[in-house]
């Protein structure tokens, strides 16, 4: 595996080879964090293009502070926050009802134990409102406090903290659709 | 870590696809391969490459038309001299010396017979001619003779500018200071270029009103190229050689927009033989016959085409450019001009691709362009070539290149920033009030 300094380098000085090892080591990752943030493959696809045209004409700026993994990661969230943006102003604003925590953790713990696929639980992720995926995918995955993610969506704190809590009722609601149809799963 | 960080759901997901890889399909890296920075910047490359022939065009006009002045003739004296004159006092100039008590006040009365220094006659002509073929020690009589002496590069170099005045139509006039032995400057005073032209048009300092048409072609960096045209009505002041002009334009510009349709359509996808009916088999009773067909079967099939369209957008701009005159004879003069253009969308024609399969269902129409934004700026550099009609009026050509300061498309949109360039001739006149 080609160390990041050395790609880096090899991009900053315009070597194509560079890019190409850029890109076949982050774009799968890449779209994995995509995938989560789209709701259709195609979506996903589409933004991890506009994100390594970003990182690729960006490259130059990148300055060897801190992870260069971060660094796109980073990028590819903004270019999916920009995607959604539009969506995202109009979905919020009607959208202002005051959260409400979920039952206490006992109650269904049993529905944690066990995980469906990894597609099965992408999908899940994939169907949330917009709102509530971005709220949860970077709370949950980008560890991201409700302050943060308040500032970068243009939203409240309470509004952050409410479509967490509607997207985790969301994802319990469906888990137990899945393990009332598949009860194989709880019992793995 | 807050607890909530520790409920049950976000650990489930976390942990199951947190560094998921999901292998992107070959079309993604295909269509990158287009959008890898090139070594310097191909932008960068051709605004240089570009600026780099205009200054070499200026520098090869300028060296040359001064050409015909020789090197080191440092000299204000006006050597005129046709031999076909019959009057050469005519053209001679009066040659005021500067001496140490006439530093400040030079009188008439006080001006040095010009036979004597200035002023070749024909006689006098003649005699510098054989100076060539004269010793050396002859040769410090020379009424030319410089400060450095005798024989030396610059007594030298006026009499071969004496010599070759016979052939000369145009009066070759120089200027700057000659020291001569005496010790004294002598001043004329008159143009490098005074060419023996009834007027002079063009003006020295004057406000002027102008127009101009200007087609160019866009280079896109994905090799969409297309055509846009602006008109433009100007405002210019010029002043010791130099420009600041200024108006309000029209541009129409145009470029593709391509769609991707998606749509499905009820296809047969195959074929069963089925059965239409039964019946017991004539000789023996215990089978059927059957009769069958061929049963063709249907099902939804997605399909996707590509559609092409021209959209078309017409800005209002603003030009503001400076320049400085590089070359000015009576009818002729060469501008360089640089500036910037601000642009204002005020209209657009999208027509999209409205797409009516007679058997299509679920028609999706994605758009494959970037919005383009509402204001833009653009870089632009010319080198404007005159020609003076007459004292009022001029025409101008000015081949010109165009560049976007930033990209002409929304950053919001889901495509690669692009700036393209451009290389137009402006063609105009311009009028003096």
């Amino acid at each position: 595996m080609v160390p990041d300094q050395e790609i880096i380098a090899g991009c900053k000085s315009g070597e194509r080879q560079a890019f190409s090892l850029l890109y076949n080591k982050y774009a799968p990752v890449m779209l994995g964090i995509c995938m989560r943030y789209c709701k259709h493959r195609e979506e996903a696809e589409d933004i991890l293009h506009e994100g390594f045209i970003k990182v690729f004409t960006n490259i130059k700026k990148f300055r060897g502070e801190g992870s260069f993994e971060g660094w796109i990661k980073r990028i590819m969230i903004n270019t999916s926050l920009s995607h959604y943006q539009a969506n995202l102003k109009h979905y919020f604003k009607s959208d202002i009802d005051q959260f409400r925590d979920l039952p206490g953790e006992d109650e269904d713990r049993g529905i944690y134990e066990h995980a469906p696929p990894r597609s099965q639980l992408l999908g899940l992720i994939q169907e949330l409102p917009d709102g509530y995926r971005f709220v949860f995918n970077m709370y949950v995955f980008e560890n991201f406090s409700h302050k943060e993610i308040a500032r970068e969506l243009g939203i409240s704190v309470n509004t952050s903290k409410s479509q967490l809590a509607k997207a985790r009722k969301r994802l319990q609601k469906k888990l137990k659709e899945i393990y009332k149809l598949e009860p194989n799963i709880r019992s793995k | 870590m807050k607890n909530e960080r520790k409920h049950g759901i976000d650990k489930l997901f976390f942990e199951s696809l947190n560094g998921n890889r999901i292998e992107p399909s070959a079309s993604v890296w295909a269509s990158l391969l287009n959008h890898i920075p090139s070594r310097g910047g191909s932008g960068l490359y051709l605004f240089l490459l570009s600026s780099l022939i205009i200054g070499t065009v200026s520098l090869l006009l300028i060296a040359g038309l001064r050409s015909d002045r020789p090197a080191g003739m440092q000299t204000e004296q006006k050597l005129v001299w046709d031999e076909t004159a019959d009057d050469i006092h005519h053209n001679l100039y009066p040659v005021i010396p500067v001496t140490d008590e006439e530093a400040s006040v030079s009188k008439p009365d006080q001006v040095l017979p010009i036979a004597e220094t200035t002023s070749p006659s024909r006689e006098e002509s003649t005699n510098l001619t054989y100076t060539q073929q004269m010793p050396e020690s002859t040769i410090s009589s020379d009424p030319y003779a410089t400060e450095t002496g005798p024989g030396t590069a610059e007594a030298d170099i006026l009499r071969l500018a004496l010599d070759k005045a016979p052939y000369l139509k145009i009066k070759p006039v120089v200027s700057g200071h000659l020291k001569l032995s005496s010790g004294h400057y002598r001043k004329a005073g008159k143009p490098m270029f005074d060419l023996p032209l009834k007027d002079t048009y063009a003006r020295k300092a004057s406000m002027l009103f102008g127009t101009g048409f200007s087609p160019a072609i866009n280079i896109y960096p994905d090799g969409q190229n297309r055509n846009d045209y602006s008109f433009e009505i100007t405002a210019a002041w010029e002043k010791a050689g130099f420009i600041a002009e200024s108006g309000l334009g029209l541009q129409y510009a145009s470029e593709n927009a391509q769609y991707q349709i998606n749509y499905t359509s009820y296809d047969s996808v195959g074929f069963y033989i089925g059965v239409i009916s039964f019946s017991p088999a004539p000789n023996n009773p215990d089978s059927v016959v059957l009769q069958t067909s061929f049963m063709n079967i249907y099902d939804s099939i997605d399909h996707v085409v590509i559609r092409e369209n021209t959209n078309k957008y017409l800005y209002l701009q603003v030009p503001i450019r400076i320049g400085y005159r590089l070359i000015q004879s009576d009818r002729f003069s060469i501008d360089l001009k640089t500036g910037i253009i601000f642009s204002v969308q005020l209209y657009r024609d999208i027509p999209g691709v409205p797409y009516q399969g007679t058997d299509a269902g679920q028609v999706e129409v994605i758009r494959q362009y970037p919005d383009r934004l509402q204001t833009n700026w653009q870089y632009t550099a010319g080198i404007g070539f005159n020609y003076h009609v007459s004292s009022r009026l001029r025409f101008t050509l000015m081949p010109h290149y165009r560049q976007y300061i930033k990209s002409v498309y929304s950053p919001n949109s889901s495509y690669p920033a692009r700036s393209p360039y451009a290389f137009g001739l402006r063609g105009g006149i311009y009028f003096h009030f």
